[in-house]
């Protein structure tokens, strides 16, 4: 409460996705000036070419994949903290639901049986969808929608989807199991603007969405018996939000493959920051979403001499942090 | 509010719950109803609160059938209070009562500065102003059943009803509820509490139900209903009565004992 409380979300809300965005766009081989960007934005609009190598750089390399990290944490973030919500249960993620392994064998047909560029995203977006529609139509017993049996049929899903998985690896041939394998690890690097420009509505109206319906997502968190009491259709608002979560991940995931980790940690890191007020817990998961892939795709692209998996990364910096953190917060689960 | 209950019937798959339960509730009032595990008492409590529908039978409040009214207008009018609550996350005791104000909410509506002033107040009526601001991970049984009464009076509803309310929390504890739900019955609401401890149930209540095997054995003033041979029936366990005379406000008091039998 009160000024200090205020300071620090804002210095969260704004502050820290828009400084890792900077930071992510002006690390690199070609490290650009912080201070040269707006320049870059004036001579575009006006067509100057003075700095013809920094704009190429800026415009065509490090601003989509920029965008599309911020995006990708940022719907990643937000989904994660409703379902785990919604799910009452703080060990879920988007990928729970299925929605990774959809998005994986959608991409590993249309690879395998190259199909063409932009036909694996395609493949790969209806695949994530048809998986997290399986996982909710499954797990519908009479009419309620247990969060139990929604992991549960998210288990279910993700392991017939794993099993068609390896088939197709199994039956592929070699060049294009490494195409697929390399498309599962994430990646970031070879994002364009046609990425961003079919990604970003469905990933926008998503995470729009769950933010805009918080306090729905809130109430659902006390279970679905009290969440009935106080007057909520549970069933109806929970296929809502797990429908917007499916729409925002299945968007990043198509466009960036599979980077783990940002979903679980964020919210818990959020947390941790500001407490779990319920008004801010999205919008916060939102901004720290952001920020974490942004950091961990710095470090993935200049860490090395060679470039490392943003999946990897995310990975190798999110398995400690949250262990930590789920060890020095173990008392406020009753653990 | 007048709570009319009409030939309700209740099953669990093929199991019977309720059988043919036909009530009327006057306002005002703190009701409870007692009896045995199994004996059908959450079910009615709950079939009340909607949250379980039943095979068939009615049951209006004052007038209104209670499955014909809106949602988010049925809990403008009935608060419910779970017997076990886990709070999944670590909440603040005020955001967990304000959550009571969800009923006047539209889908996409943030709660007000005046619905956090009337949590406020809510936890102030029992007493747990105190509490507000801290997580509702670190409460005690009593506290957080005292925080989930305050959610439901956030409800501002005209009928309350607690399963179990006195559950699992200790003598002093209990004894705090119990007198907040008396305070709550006094100032006009309904308030309607299933209840294990038939001594509580005498002591505190207006009207006592008495219920086994899923229909209604007695009903009417707490004074008359509860009795030796009535104990002894519920139960099947041989009690005894003793007398105190000047109990309290110089009330005549009768409490029930079970008979020990010892070698």
């Amino acid at each position: 409460m009160g000024f200090r409380s205020n300071l620090a979300s804002l210095l969260l809300f704004i502050i820290a996705p828009l400084s890792t965005l900077t930071l992510h766009i002006c690390v690199g081989k070609y490290p650009l000036a912080p201070t040269i960007i707006p320049t870059l934005f004036i001579e575009k609009i006006s067509r100057n070419s003075e700095h013809a190598l920094e704009q190429l750089i800026f415009f065509n390399i490090r601003l989509p994949r920029a965008v599309m990290a911020a995006l990708f944490g940022a719907a990643m973030g937000v989904a994660g903290a409703s379902l785990q919500s919604i799910l009452k249960n703080p060990l879920v993620s988007p990928y729970t639901l299925g929605i990774s392994s959809g998005a994986a064998v959608g991409a590993a047909l249309s690879l395998a049986f190259n199909l063409g560029a932009f036909s694996t995203e395609a493949s790969a977006f209806t695949f994530a969808l048809l998986a997290a529609s399986l996982t909710l139509a499954i797990s519908r017993v009479r009419g309620s929608l247990s969060s139990v049996s929604i992991v549960l049929a998210g288990v279910v899903v993700s392991a017939l989807f794993q099993g068609v998985l390896t088939l197709i690896q199994i039956t592929a041939q070699p060049e294009n199991v490494s195409a697929i394998i390399s498309w599962m690890a994430g990646r970031l690097n070879a994002v364009t603007w046609n990425h961003i420009l079919l990604s970003t509505p469905p990933a926008l109206a998503g995470i729009l969405g769950m933010v805009l319906l918080r306090w729905r997502v809130y109430v659902l968190s006390m279970g679905d018996e009290e969440a009935k009491a106080l007057g909520v259709n549970v069933a109806r608002e929970k296929i809502i939000i797990i429908v917007l979560a499916s729409l925002a991940v299945s968007s990043v995931v198509t466009a960036a493959g599979i980077i783990g980790w940002v979903c679980l940690i964020t919210p818990h890191l959020t947390r941790l920051i500001i407490g779990s007020d319920p008004k801010k817990l999205l919008p916060a998961s939102l901004s720290l979403g952001a920020a974490f892939l942004l950091v961990a795709d710095t470090l993935a692209k200049s860490a090395w001499i060679y470039e490392i998996p943003v999946g990897v990364v995310a990975t190798l910096v999110g398995t400690p942090l949250f262990l930590y953190l789920l060890r020095r917060s173990m008392h406020m689960y009753g653990g | 509010m007048i709570i009319t209950i009409e030939d309700l019937t209740f099953y669990y798959n093929s199991m019977p719950a309720l059988r043919n339960v036909s009530l009327k509730i006057p306002s005002g009032r703190l009701v409870t109803i007692l009896g045995p595990n199994g004996s059908g008492k959450t079910t009615l409590l709950k079939c009340l609160c909607r949250l379980l529908k039943p095979r068939a039978g009615y049951v209006y409040f004052d007038e209104q059938l209670i499955w014909r009214v809106e949602s988010s207008r049925f809990a403008q009018q009935v608060g419910y209070v779970p017997q076990i609550h886990s709070p999944p996350f670590p909440y603040r005791v005020i955001d967990v009562v304000v959550g009571g104000r969800t009923p006047y909410l539209s889908a996409l509506e943030m709660p007000s500065k005046k619905d956090y002033e009337v949590a406020r107040q809510a936890l102030e009526m029992i007493g747990c102003g105190r509490l507000a601001e801290r997580p509702c991970t670190q409460l005690s049984g009593g506290e957080l059943r005292l925080v989930l009464i305050a959610r439901a009076l956030a409800q501002q509803p005209k009928v309350l009803l607690l399963d179990e309310p006195t559950s699992n929390l200790d003598f002093k504890n209990k004894i705090i509820v119990v007198n907040v739900l008396r305070n709550l019955a006094e100032g006009g609401l309904l308030v309607v509490a299933t209840e294990h401890d038939p001594n509580i149930a005498a002591m505190f209540s207006d009207k006592v139900i008495l219920m086994k095997d899923g229909c209604i054995v007695a009903y009417g003033e707490a004074h008359e209903v509860i009795n030796e041979d009535a104990v002894k029936d519920l139960y099947g366990v041989d009690v005894e009565t003793i007398s105190l005379e000047n109990h309290g406000d110089n009330r005549r008091l009768k409490l029930i004992i079970p008979k020990l039998q010892r070698p």
